[in-house]
This record gives structure tokens, C-alpha cells and sequence, in this order.
């Protein structure tokens, strides 16, 4: 990979645009994730175990369980937005900046 | 290595753990039957069988240093979000997961999620940009734009030391859960493991451990949805029944302990709740960090980042190993609770003390007996043994990547080196690095290696991590920061985690609450210097290789997000 190749596409606006959407995407999602994880589930636990402990109609199943659960499903689920967002948009952008620059695209 | 030979060798390794196995088996413990014995010892044997012929495929296959390290960079996002699960479904988990629910109930969900959440983090900030920069280890990208030999250095030793206390940990945990399963000598199963693994590496190299580590995944997966099922079978398929069910053999198990009515209930219900796993805010904290980050820190899982041919498979990857570890987790958290009812209440399965005949870590392998009989359990107990199989070959490769690829081809041979090469140093390296593990593995029998994993783990997030997720993300960043900020949450990691309690109180046998450091896991503050670390030493450097790192940013970033000039798949 040239020098030359690499002015190119950073001349290029649809790299600054394609850099910014990707890392904004990527913090915004991870945020998500870390208060979901570090407020919503470790800090209430560290802070207020009952809450989790309560039971939700009077049976044995307590609020934890599906908050845990929830935690999991959202984890899954972010993970595949992502993908789908990364198929479409991403994807769409990056081969028509290589066209661009004239560099195939594997 | 010619065919015959490598033939001759393999019928010899066949031929000598079948007779070893079947002569062992003989000097059965009196607690295990000789029926489930035979079973399981003949359906090891066939995986076995498997993974050798796969392995004698592989083989074939490997012929350069690319072939050995990364397959070739053939594996689709799919294999390799099965073999990345793999590779985390280890015995541990399987068996210290299901043990710990069975012991407390929601504590063990909170462990295993925080084993899950790191898997999203790495999707989003790390997985392509790594695929995108790297070659054969997460080396290649962490020092991309820096002084190759100090960076090289620094990753390679973090590393093996990572790499090294992993291994010693699985080695000693399959030796005693095969002399439990199979019945036999507690060196002979560190032998049998140590040689199979060799022989994995040695002539298989990446391919043959990505497809065992596959095949083991299916298996583990198939196995326990199995035991979920049945368990859910047993109780109606409704939770609700099922957590009524175990609260109430708690409370009966309070009840006959000799605590009063009120107490028991508490008792019974407390594993519905989060329990004494999480002391203080700090601690959870700390250990949430480095499970995250660990994650994102291991060697031999950012190894398989570059068996997939490019970024979008490197994402898949992680979505299949993600939902593929998720599902495992709920079903570890039913197999616990089908433990508390079917295994913690048969007489069958206790000892005379009224705890767990093997102990507490055999929960999983009775109910897999309770639920499914004799030859269920056999299954079982093959596939516990093959989890740690897949996993101490998976690691071995990754330490002797580290040697052969950063320190030998990189840093001594400064790149000047031929693929036959490097290839022929790997496998000398994995040769050592097997018997190494064999001697550590009988060396520390006797010891309590449960917070090797937790190290492990903790210096992944503290060293690996910061190093590698800043020379992606910050331009700044400078090889001076790199290796001083690097080495600084390395020996930070280590030295809070031998002065914490599991180490200093529970290992070293100091009196309880000597211990310097009082929380379970260092990776908060560890990480923290890391990055202090890394971040003063490089904004405090003015050299001229400063400028260097600082100019190579922008050329590496545009390889990171575009994938121009990244390492492509070898033609097979």
C-alpha cells in the first residue's frame, strides 16, 4: 500500500465519512453495552442485591432472571444491528471509495 | 515431514493412549462403575480416532508458516465463531459454571455473563480493525507502526506469561478430572493430554486445531442442550417449576442442616437472588473489567481473528461466537438448577460426607448420569476430556506463535526469514511448549490453580489489551509508550494478584485477611496504569522515533478501515 494510495483516500471525502459513521456506531454501541452491563446489572447488584431478589408475582422467579436474561438477549442482538448495519452501510461505502482510488476490492 | 512418518507416528500415538487407557482403566477408584467406564473410554477413544484422521488432513494442507499459524485464512465466519466459542466453552466453564449454580444459583449467571460481555466491545471497536492489520498474531497489529523489536518483545512476552499460567491451569484440571472419569493415574492423564495436544500442533497446525476445536463445540452444545432439555422435560418445561423445585431442595437441605424454619426459607430462596459472589462494588467492578477486557486480551482467541480470509468474516465470527456462547450459558444455568434438583437430592451421587462424589466441579457429569444413564455420561465425560484437549492445543499454538513469529522471525531474524523457515521453528517451539506442559502440569498437581484462569485473564486486560486497543485507536501513541505502559500493567497485574486473597490467603496459606490487596481481581486499577502509562510515556516523548509512530498513524488507519493492503487468504 503506497504513500500515494493512502493521500488518495484520505482525500477522499467518503473516507472521513465512512471513518466517522463506523466510530460512531462503535462507541455509541459499546456505550450501550457498558451502562447496560456496569449500571444496569453490576451496580444494582453491588447496590441494591434485593432489587433482583424480589419475586415478580409471588413465585419462585425472581426480577433477576430476566434482566440476566434480557442483558444476554440485548448482548446477541447488538452484536447482529451491528452486522447488519456493517453489511449494508459499510460495506456499500468502502467499495465505492476503492473504486474511487482504483484499488479492487478482494 | 513425510507421510510414512508422520502415518507411523500417529499409529503409535493411537496405539499407545488406547492401551494405555484400557490398561488404566483397570485400576478403577472404587467410586466410579466399570460400565461407564468402558463407554466413555470408547467413545473418547473414537473422537480421538476423528480428530487424528482430521489431523492427518490438516496436515496435508500445512505446508507454510501462514498454513501453521492462521489455516490459510480459509476458515468462514461461521467455523470460526464455532471454534472461538470452543475455545471458551472449556471444562472450566462447562463444569465450574454448572457447579457454582448448583452451589448458589444466580451467582453463576452473573459469572458467565461477565464472560459475555466482552464479546460485543470487540465487535465494535476491535474486530475488523484487527483482521484489516494483522497477519499471524495480535503482535502484527499492535506493533504495526512502531519499533518492531521492543513492541514485538513486549506483546510476545505478554503472551507466553498469559499463555503459560492458561495452560498450567487446564493441564492440572484435566489431569484430575480424567483420573476421576477414566480412573486413571493423574500423570498419565497430564501425559496423554500433553501428547495428543503435540501431536495436534505439531502436524495440523491451525487447521487441525480450528477443526477440532469445532467438532468438540458441536459435540459440548449437543450434549447439553440434551441435558437442558431433559431437565426442562423433568419440570413440565416451565422455569417457574423448575426454580420452585430447587428453592425448595435448598430450604430442605437448610432445614435438615439444623436452621430454623425462617432461616431455611432464606437459605432456599437465596439462589434466586444475587448471593455472596459479589463482596463489594469495587471488586465487582475490578472482576467485570477483566473478564470484558481479558477477553479482548488473549492471545489464542485474537489468533483466530486471522484465520478468516477478511474483515466482514471477522465479524461474523464474532456475531456466531457470541450467540453460540450465549446459548451456553443459558443452558449451563439450567443444567445447574437441574443439579440442585436431580443430582444434589440422590443419594447415589454423594459421597459420605453428603457432598459430590469427585467434588463439586462433577455436578454436570452426575446429571448428564441422572438424565440421560450410562452411556450419556460416557458421552460426556468424552467430551469434557476432548473441551480440554481442543483448548490446550489452541493455546500451545499461540504460544508458539509468539515465539516463532514475533521473537525468532521478527525480532532476531528482523523479517528476513523463509515461510520453511518459520514453520520448522514453530514446530520445534510446540514441541517444547507440550513438554513443558506436561512437566508444569504434573509439577503443580497438588496445588490449587483455580486463579491461574483469573491471572490469566487479568493480565490479558491489563498488558495485551491497552496496548493493542490504543495503537489502534490514538495517534499519539508512541513505542516508548508502548512497551513502558505495556510492561507497567503487566507487573502490575501480577504483583496485585499474588498480594490479593485468593493468592496470598487461600494459595500461599497466609492468615485470612493478611492480604495487601483486598479485592478479587486487579484489573481495574492495572488497567488504569496501563493506560496512565502508556499515555504519559508517550506524550512525554520527544524522539525521533516518536515522530515515526506518530507519522505511521495515518497510513495504518487507513489499512484498518479500508482493508487496502491487508493480508489476504492463501490459495490452497
Amino acid at each position: 500500500m503506497s504513500e500515494d494510495i493512502v493521500q488518495r483516500v484520505m482525500a477522499n471525502p467518503k473516507y472521513k465519512e465512512m471513518t466517522c459513521m463506523r466510530s460512531t456506531y462503535g462507541w455509541v454501541f459499546s456505550a450501550i453495552i457498558l451502562v447496560a452491563y456496569y449500571v444496569g446489572f453490576i451496580g444494582i447488584i453491588a447496590f441494591d442485591k434485593q432489587l433482583f431478589a424480589q419475586s415478580i408475582s409471588g413465585g419462585a422467579m425472581t426480577w433477576g432472571i430476566p434482566v440476566g436474561f434480557g442483558l444476554m438477549i440485548l448482548i446477541i442482538a447488538l452484536t447482529g444491528i451491528y452486522i447488519l448495519i456493517a453489511n449494508s452501510k459499510f460495506d456499500a461505502m468502502e467499495r465505492s471509495l476503492l473504486n474511487d482510488v482504483g484499488v479492487s476490492h478482494e | 515431514m513425510n507421510k510414512g512418518v508422520s502415518r507411523f507416528l500417529i499409529g503409535i500415538a493411537f496405539t499407545g493412549l488406547f492401551l494405555s487407557l484400557a490398561y488404566g482403566a483397570d485400576a478403577i477408584g472404587e467410586t466410579t462403575k466399570q460400565q461407564v467406564n468402558i463407554t466413555a473410554i470408547i467413545m473418547f477413544v473414537v473422537f480421538v480416532g476423528l480428530t487424528l484422521f482430521i489431523t492427518k488432513w490438516a496436515a496435508a494442507r500445512t505446508k507454510s508458516a501462514s498454513d501453521f499459524y492462521t489455516a490459510g485464512g480459509g476458515i468462514t465466519g461461521f467455523q470460526n465463531g464455532l471454534a472461538i466459542a470452543g475455545d471458551y466453552m472449556s471444562a472450566a466453564s462447562f463444569l465450574g459454571i454448572a457447579a457454582q449454580v448448583m452451589a448458589s444459583g444466580y451467582d453463576g449467571l452473573i459469572y458467565s455473563i461477565g464472560f459475555l460481555v466482552g464479546w460485543p466491545i470487540i465487535m465494535f471497536l476491535m474486530a475488523e480493525r484487527l483482521r484489516n492489520l494483522g497477519r499471524f498474531t495480535f503482535a502484527d497489529v499492535a506493533s504495526y507502526r512502531f519499533a518492531q523489536a521492543p513492541v514485538r518483545t513486549f506483546a510476545a512476552c505478554g503472551t507466553i506469561v498469559v499463555v503459560l499460567f492458561y495452560l498450567i491451569a487446564q493441564m492440572v484440571g484435566a489431569g484430575q478430572l480424567i483420573k476421576l472419569l477414566f480412573g486413571l493415574d493423574y500423570w498419565i492423564a497430564v501425559l496423554i493430554v500433553g501428547v495428543l495436544m503435540m501431536v495436534y500442533v505439531l502436524f495440523g497446525g491451525m487447521t487441525a486445531t480450528t477443526w477440532v476445536q469445532i467438532i468438540k463445540a458441536v459435540m459440548l452444545l449437543a450434549g447439553a442442550t440434551f441435558m437442558a432439555f431433559m431437565v426442562m422435560k423433568l419440570n413440565n418445561f416451565s422455569f417457574e417449576a423448575m426454580f420452585a423445585k430447587a428453592v425448595e431442595v435448598k430450604t430442605a437441605g437448610a432445614q435438615a442442616a439444623g436452621k430454623t424454619a425462617e432461616e431455611a426459607a432464606a437459605a432456599g430462596s437465596s439462589i434466586m437472588g444475587p448471593g455472596s459472589f459479589i463482596k463489594d462494588p469495587i471488586s465487582a467492578i475490578s472482576f467485570g473489567m477483566a473478564l470484558m477486557f481479558g477477553t479482548a486480551g488473549l492471545p489464542h482467541i485474537l489468533m483466530r481473528f486471522f484465520t478468516v480470509p477478511n474483515a466482514k468474516e471477522a465479524r461474523k465470527s464474532v456475531f456466531w461466537a457470541t450467540t453460540w456462547i450465549g446459548y451456553f450459558y443459558v443452558l449451563t444455568f439450567i443444567i445447574g438448577f437441574g443439579a440442585i434438583i436431580f443430582v444434589s437430592t440422590n443419594p447415589d451421587f454423594l459421597d459420605a460426607k453428603g457432598g459430590l462424589i469427585g467434588g463439586a466441579n462433577m455436578a454436570a457429569v452426575h446429571l448428564a448420569d441422572a438424565v440421560g444413564g450410562h452411556i450419556f455420561l460416557g458421552f460426556i465425560s468424552a467430551v469434557a476430556f476432548a473441551t480440554i484437549l481442543a483448548v490446550v492445543a489452541g493455546l500451545t499454538l499461540s504460544g508458539a506463535s509468539a515465539v516463532s513469529h514475533d521473537l525468532y522471525a521478527s525480532v532476531f531474524r528482523k523479517g528476513n526469514v523463509d515461510s520453511a523457515t518459520e514453520l520448522r521453528v514453530s514446530r520445534i517451539t510446540t514441541f517444547v511448549l507440550g513438554i513443558l506442559a506436561i512437566l508444569l502440569g504434573i509439577l503443580f498437581e497438588k496445588q490449587n490453580v483455580a486463579f491461574m484462569v483469573s491471572l490469566a485473564f487479568a493480565i490479558a486486560a491489563s498488558a495485551n489489551f491497552p496496548v493493542l486497543f490504543l495503537s489502534i485507536m490514538w495517534k499519539r501513541m508512541t513505542t516508548r509508550g508502548a512497551v513502558i505502559g505495556g510492561f507497567l500493567g503487566l507487573i502490575s497485574s501480577v504483583i496485585l494478584t499474588i498480594v490479593s486473597p485468593d493468592v496470598w490467603e487461600v494459595t500461599l496459606g497466609n492468615p485470612a485477611g493478611s492480604a495487601l490487596f483486598p479485592y478479587k481481581s486487579p484489573a481495574l486499577f492495572s488497567m488504569i496504569i496501563a493506560f496512565v502509562g502508556i499515555w504519559f510515556f508517550s506524550i512525554s516523548d520527544k524522539s525521533k522515533r516518536a515522530a515515526v509512530d506518530i507519522a505511521g498513524y495515518d497510513a495504518q488507519r487507513v489499512r484498518a478501515e479500508t482493508g487496502i493492503g491487508s493480508s489476504k487468504a492463501s490459495a490452497h
